[in-house]
């Protein structure tokens, strides 16, 4: 796999080539990142597949000095979520209360049903570092936020995601 | 360290980030935060296990090369790769505009009727260029001035006075008056303007008008407004800092001990001289000489900027001026407090303070000229 400078130089020069092997390392982690994010599969899917369009239509957002390629994808994709979610208005809203039917089938799990209660913001920062292991200098690329700011919010998140894991095993009682 | 102080930074160890010691040390002893540290770490564990039973999405082989491309022009290049905020960039635009059509209005301002007017004289008979400075807000302290140019020619004595203005037009009354032979230069060549009718000449800001000195020929006069009175009277566009073999004063203050000796306004200035001096006479101080080389009898004294600094008669001096007088580092001074003007200056008066920026050898002269 050439770095990512040159990678991202033959994509600008219109390398079909080398965006499809780019995809084909990255479009299944950016989608499952998304799903969580989205908590919807088709959403998820939709969203990888307009982040990539974009990117391949105007090449020009990356710069290898700032970061690594696998981070500006998420960042990219994030941002795509998030507009996603603006875009939901009201419905979002309505899926934060109840939690959409198929991410509880997915997630099927203790941790991962308590992890579908946080808000977007805390899962999108505990997936990115816990599942995809993205360094705090690259959640800082990835959020546009400071380092500083990352490892603040990561335990505020953590400690969210523990809190209410801790009183989940009560909640799960009530619902049956 | 108490818990709450410490776990953040428990969350920081479960990322492999390095911690303080002291932190460390106390997560090493706490139970509350070793507890915590296994919540996360079992957290992300379960995570990782729970994202792993994911169906992960069977990518193809795109084809790329049928989707069109952007060609992406530099506004778009440059607002993907911004690296500040959108906002904030868009403000720092408007920042620019609108300073930039500050600098407009500014410069505009120059153009139209402010409270100064320059008035620019071209002497034909050897180019020299002249300027006089006006106020025309009603300040007889500054609204005419005079000037005597001399040379194998024969000998220039004119008067510009400020009367008034219509719209942007400036209204001078002129006195000028020619002489064919070489004649010795003093204070009593402005004298020589009392009996000679005053002529008025309109000025607009930005053209070339003529005057007509009998026997001499003609005199070439432009001005322009400034919005404020420059420092150098003769010099409204000078640099604040001094040239070469160059001594230049404005509104001079002296301050002996806790004295103020003297507080005069105006401007002088010596060009091109590499023994440029200063002379300072004041009524009842008598004369400070104040030279750029050293001369007989004179202290050394030191040049910082605006103020010049000296020990004179057992007591500290310091001279404060309204801008850089010389680039030497060094003056040399002397006081002679029984010097009397009039018995070396044509026309001057004991009890009127002057000052002027001369070369050395001249102002060490019996006999001080004026105008030179």
């Amino acid at each position: 796999m050439p770095d990512d400078r040159d990678l991202w130089e033959r994509i600008g020069r219109g390398d079909a080539f080398a965006f499809d092997a780019l995809y084909r390392a990255h479009a299944p982690k950016v989608e499952l990142f998304l799903r969580q994010s989205l908590r919807s599969r088709q959403a998820a899917e939709d969203v990888m597949q307009e982040t990539f369009a974009q990117i391949w239509k105007s090449p020009n957002g990356f710069e290898p000095s700032r970061g690594t390629l696998r981070a500006y994808l998420f960042g990219a994709a994030r941002k795509r979520a998030a507009e996603w979610w603006r875009k939901q208005g009201a419905a979002r809203n309505r899926e934060v209360e109840n939690g959409p039917a198929e991410s509880k089938a997915e997630i099927a799990s203790l941790v991962g049903n308590v992890f579908a209660h946080l808000p977007e913001e805390q899962r999108t920062l505990i997936w990115l570092r816990e599942v995809e292991g993205q360094s705090y200098a690259e959640l800082a690329m990835i959020l546009e936020i400071p380092v500083g700011t990352v490892r603040s919010r990561l335990f505020a998140a953590r400690e969210a995601l523990r809190s209410v894991w801790h009183a989940a095993p009560k909640a799960k009682k009530e619902d049956a | 360290m108490k818990c709450e102080d410490a776990s953040e930074f428990v969350s920081a160890l479960c990322d492999g980030e390095g911690i303080p010691k002291e932190a460390a040390e106390h997560i090493g002893e706490c139970e509350e935060c070793r507890a915590r540290l296994n919540a996360y770490s079992a957290m992300g564990t379960e995570l990782r296990r729970v994202a792993s039973l994911q169906e992960q999405t069977e990518v193809k082989a795109g084809s790329w090369e049928k989707v069109t491309r952007a060609q992406p022009n530099w506004w778009q290049k440059g607002s993907t790769t911004m690296r500040i905020p959108r906002f904030a960039f868009a403000s720092m635009l408007g920042m620019i505009l609108l300073l930039s059509g500050g600098l407009v209005l500014v410069r505009a301002r120059t153009a139209v009727a402010g409270p100064v007017f320059v008035l620019t004289y071209k002497i034909p008979a050897d180019g020299r260029v002249g300027r006089c400075t006006m106020v025309t807000g009603g300040n007889r302290k500054i609204n005419s001035c005079s000037d005597g140019v001399g040379g194998p020619w024969g000998f220039l004595t004119m008067k510009m006075r400020y009367m008034g203005k219509e719209s942007e037009r400036v209204e001078l009354g002129v006195k000028t008056r020619y002489e064919a032979q070489a004649r010795p230069l003093g204070m009593s060549n402005i004298d020589t303007l009392q009996d000679v009718p005053e002529e008025t000449v309109w000025i607009d800001p930005g053209s070339k008008q003529q005057i007509s000195v009998p026997g001499f020929g003609e005199i070439e006069l432009t001005g322009e407004y400034l919005d404020h009175i420059p420092t150098l009277l003769f010099r409204p566009n000078e640099a604040l800092d001094p040239q070469k073999d160059e001594f230049r004063i404005a509104s001079p203050v002296l301050i002996r001990g806790k004295e103020v000796v003297f507080n005069l306004d105006g401007s002088s200035i010596d060009s091109g001289d590499p023994e440029a001096a200063l002379m300072i006479y004041f009524p009842g101080e008598g004369r400070y000489l104040i030279s750029t080389v050293p001369f007989e009898a004179a202290v050394e004294g030191k040049v910082d900027l605006g103020q010049i600094k000296f020990s004179l008669e057992g007591k500290e001096y310091l001279l404060l001026t309204a801008m850089p007088t010389t680039r030497s580092e060094h003056v040399w001074v002397t006081h002679d407090p029984q010097y009397k003007l009039s018995e070396h200056m044509q026309g001057a008066h004991d009890d009127q303070p002057m000052f002027m920026a001369r070369s050395l050898s001249k102002l060490l002269q019996e006999r001080i000229r004026h105008i030179m």
